[in-house]
């Protein structure tokens, strides 16, 4: 198994160099580049989520965003020492997110796009916590 | 994040470029749009031909300025949207609010309609 690992600020203007180093990564694996556009716009939510929801918008904690080849699949894990997020989050139908009445936009979020983002682009997604560590595990097929 | 502003026939138009992400950019997005169609009459479009890059920050000002432009009567249509912001709108179905268009003077005629 091939894997590296990358330790990223919580600061939203050093997420272009986790999502270059992603897009290099999907690089090495058959992924079309659709496909590659899917896995950048996942982690991107998923290093949002982080920093505004587990860290809650402070620029200087530690993510660390694993990357590995596991057979046929592409392994990208994103680690915080926040405040974490509810798992029960992830079982939740994300499909009323975009359940829309055009003749209602008031019922429309702002926010809360960026799970039903992920688990629409990704093929796998899990979380746990263990010791004080959140991990968010996300799965690209190729 | 680039911004450029003009009006014609009284609809606004903003142009954007660069990515429209979490961080500087969607927050002075937001204020931009927020501003330009309070001052305006509720109508905008909006230029997304060369965004390279949205995530769901950028979305919620979308939303958020199409909200606002009903608000006055008024609506929001997305102009010339690349393809990685084009599938992001068709995964969260926001195609169903927002009217497309690939040329500014059919956005235009929409719009005077």
């Amino acid at each position: 198994m091939k894997k590296i690992s990358l330790n990223i600020d919580s600061n939203p203007e050093t997420l272009d160099l986790a999502d270059e180093c992603i897009r290099a990564l999907c690089v090495l694996t058959p992924l079309s580049s659709v496909e590659v556009d899917g896995v950048r716009q996942a982690v991107k939510e998923a290093l949002n989520n982080v920093i505004i929801h587990s860290y809650q918008g402070q620029i200087n904690c530690l993510i660390d965003l694993i990357v590995s080849f596991q057979d046929n699949d592409l392994v990208i894990s994103i680690q915080d020492t926040g405040i974490g997020m509810d798992p029960k989050l992830l079982e939740m139908d994300r499909s009323a997110v975009v359940d829309i009445d055009p003749s209602d936009i008031e019922q429309i979020p702002n926010g809360g796009w960026g799970l039903y983002l992920i688990k629409e682009l990704m093929d796998g997604i899990s979380y746990s916590t263990t010791a004080g560590i959140h991990t968010l595990e996300m799965k690209k097929k190729f | 994040m680039l911004l450029s502003h003009r009006t014609q026939d009284k609809i606004d138009i903003v142009d954007l470029s660069g990515k429209l992400v979490m961080g500087d950019a969607v927050t002075e997005a937001r204020k931009k749009l927020l501003d330009v169609i309070k001052v305006g009459q509720g109508n905008l479009i909006l230029n997304l031909s060369k965004v390279s890059f949205m995530d769901s920050s950028g979305l919620s000002v979308l939303i958020s300025a199409l909200k606002a432009a009903r608000g006055k009567k008024g609506d929001v249509v997305l102009l010339g949207l690349t393809p990685a912001v084009r599938t992001l709108i068709e995964l969260t179905r926001l195609q169903q609010i927002f009217n497309i268009f690939q040329e500014e003077a059919a956005a235009l005629t929409y719009m005077n309609s």
